[in-house]
């Protein structure tokens, strides 16, 4: 394996969500922030699938919006192949990085647009990198990416409504492979999609990642997907990675009491009959977290320190009681 | 399902609409057609306004005379009531006014007139409207506030004021060189600026929706300008709407101008439309001559009658939540 192809470092999202300034005057109240990101920080080296988990609200999204750029971060680094994708000096050297970066999202349904027949959609890109030159060539290369994607290459000339949800996803697909792209940004590709249709699709995408070398960033909130998908698996919660770690490790040994409480809530034959931790609680309000460690008032291991620092990532877990046994309440 | 690994079903490419017989059977097809069909009134409706763009756009060769020239207007003409009537005289259809002008004529010619300066206002106003809430729902924040708040106060003003506004100022501006073809373009901008709020603010809600959605995420993320997103992706999602306020606004901004016109604010006698027609009439109503006046009132309920009709169905038609 070889350098890391992703750097992302200490990236920070804060959305400010307060009232308008009327208001505020009139009825009292202040400025509102939610802190949608604090402090992610992770590497994706070359041809690795890194998968981001976690509930709803608990930031997937937005940092994947932020890693390719549609989101600018309120502070912290991107670095793609040694550029910066925040650093304006380096604007020339992003433009031409940006073909190798591509997303796929999460509706299929909104995802295409439904006015253009579906070879203008995937020779867009190919049209705004001018990567081939003349009709002919552009038409047969979107007929090869339909095929590469299970598609047959007269499909071009349909429209998105006429696809069902999996073949609008193979549509995205090879759009964004249209452009040549390395690193793809996965945003819940398979959540809107029946059960028997996602497996097709994941099979797609680690077809074509061992085809072409892809890169991937997964954000997914179903364990079951990133187990299939990931080499390496982060766990987010409000907005912070609280466990990262290899796939398999994570599955057999969870560290993090959150992991363990989601791990507990995947359904599995294996599983029936033996005790497991309930899922309680929910996601706290991210605008006013709990102080320390935010997982503290669902944790079952949760003590004084939790309630006043936040854990560092250390060695992959962010937790009080893993790095700090000494200190922690017997489990 | 028909996701398999090969989910090509060959005999749906086989009536993949191709070229330009398939487009028109799939037109014929379509939903908006079938509900066309269903009503009968929708299809007097659009008849009725085909046969008035029909004569207005043919009138040189219907008409009898032309109205606009001086020289073809007899005095000895004047005031001949409708050919039904016992003093009736071929070839004045519809009678003749006081210059000797045939009604008939100046209708066809008057409508032509009307048309133009409501489709112009229609076109106007929709460009401007369309650009304006296009970038204000884009971009939002401040250039958004700015345009929608101007978009706010134009909306406390009625339209007919704001045309009688742009007449005024254009009338002492101009003056003595406000000729015909000036005045018929004084109105096209006064119609467009009364009418351009509806359209901004509806493409901004539309924009407002659309933006957000991920295709126009991944049209920014192959790093295309942002004028470009609007034009080709944004815009042309937002135009269903549209097509229904501009066929409404069609009759308001015809109802306008023969408004302005029927107030003296609008064409000159020289050059009537049916707002001018109606009010030359005007003056013959208790004298008699009820011909001059009737017919071009008429006509123009007729025309926006239809139009409105044909625009009521098009909300219909196009809404998924009446079906």
């Amino acid at each position: 394996m070889s350098a890391a192809l992703i750097d992302v470092k200490n990236l920070r999202r804060v959305f400010d969500v307060s009232k308008p300034w009327l208001n505020r005057v009139l009825e009292g109240g202040h400025l509102e922030f939610l802190k949608a990101v604090d402090g992610v920080s992770f590497d994706i080296k070359r041809g690795e699938t890194l998968a981001l988990v976690g509930e709803s609200g608990s930031g997937k999204t937005t940092v994947a919006r932020m890693v390719v750029g549609l989101l600018p971060p309120t502070s912290g680094e991107v670095i793609i192949d040694g550029v910066s994708m925040t650093d304006p000096r380096q604007a020339q050297a992003r433009r031409r990085l940006r073909r190798r970066i591509q997303m796929i999202f999460q509706d299929p349904y909104a995802s295409l647009n439904p006015r253009f027949r579906v070879d203008a959609i995937v020779a867009e890109p190919i049209r705004a990198f001018e990567l081939i030159q003349g009709e002919r060539d552009i038409k047969a290369r979107v007929g090869e990416l339909l095929s590469l994607v299970g598609l047959h290459p007269d499909d071009g000339l349909k429209f998105p409504h006429e696809f069902s949800g999996g073949q609008r996803q193979r549509i995205a697909i090879a759009r964004a492979l249209a452009s040549e792209a390395e690193f793809i940004v996965c945003d819940e590709p398979t959540s809107a999609l029946d059960v028997s249709v996602q497996a097709q699709i994941l099979n797609l995408m680690r077809d074509l990642q061992d085809k072409f070398g892809l890169t991937y960033l997964f954000i997914s909130h179903n364990l079951a997907v990133v187990r299939h998908m990931a080499s390496r698996i982060g766990v987010m919660y409000l907005g912070r990675i609280v466990e990262i770690t290899e796939g398999r490790r994570l599955f057999d040994n969870p560290r993090m009491p959150y992991t363990k409480m989601l791990l507990g809530a995947v359904p599995d034959l294996a599983m029936s009959g033996r005790q497991r931790i309930p899922v309680k609680g929910e996601i706290p309000n991210p605008i006013n977290p709990p102080p320390g460690c935010a997982f503290n008032p669902r944790c079952p291991l949760a003590f004084e320190l939790c309630r006043r620092k936040t854990p560092e990532l250390i060695d992959g877990v962010a937790c009080h009681s893993v790095n700090n046994p000494a200190a922690a309440i017997p489990a | 399902m028909s996701d398999a690994v090969v989910p090509h079903r060959s005999e749906d490419n086989a009536q993949a609409p191709r070229g330009g017989a398939g487009w028109l059977r799939s037109a014929l097809d379509s939903d908006i057609f079938y509900s066309f069909r269903r009503s009968k009134l929708t299809m007097v409706a659009a008849a009725v306004t085909v046969l008035f763009f029909l004569l207005a756009i043919f009138a040189s060769w219907l008409a009898v005379q032309n109205p606009f020239d001086p020289a073809q207007l007899q005095l000895i003409n004047s005031r001949i009531p409708p050919l039904w009537a016992a003093d009736g005289q071929s070839p004045f259809l519809l009678g003749t006014d006081e210059q000797g002008r045939d009604v008939f004529s100046a209708i066809l010619y008057g409508m032509r007139i009307s048309l133009a300066a409501g489709v112009s206002g229609v076109v106007f106003a929709g460009a401007l409207g369309i650009v304006l809430g296009l970038i204000a729902g884009y971009f939002g924040g401040v250039i958004d506030t700015i345009i929608m708040r101007i978009a706010d106060v134009q909306l406390t003003f009625p339209a007919i004021l704001i045309a009688l506004l742009v007449n005024g100022v254009a009338k002492s501006v101009l003056g003595n060189r406000l000729d015909e073809t000036a005045t018929l373009g004084v109105l096209v901008i006064a119609i467009g600026l009364s009418f351009w709020v509806q359209y901004a603010r509806t493409v901004r809600g539309s924009v407002m929706v659309e933006k957000n959605k991920d295709y126009v995420a991944a049209a920014q993320l192959i790093g295309l300008p942002a004028p470009k997103i609007m034009l080709r992706h944004v815009l042309p999602n937002t135009m269903g709407p549209i097509l229904v306020i501009a066929t409404i606004n069609l009759a308001l901004a015809i109802i306008t101008e023969a408004t302005l016109s029927f107030l003296g604010s609008g064409m000159p006698d020289t050059m009537p439309s049916l707002g001018t027609l109606i009010r030359i009439g005007n003056n013959y109503l208790f004298a008699g001559e009820w011909w001059i006046v009737a017919f071009p009132g008429i006509a123009l309920a007729g025309l926006i009658l239809s139009i409105n009709l044909l625009g009521d169905w098009l909300r219909d038609a196009l809404n998924p939540k009446l079906r």
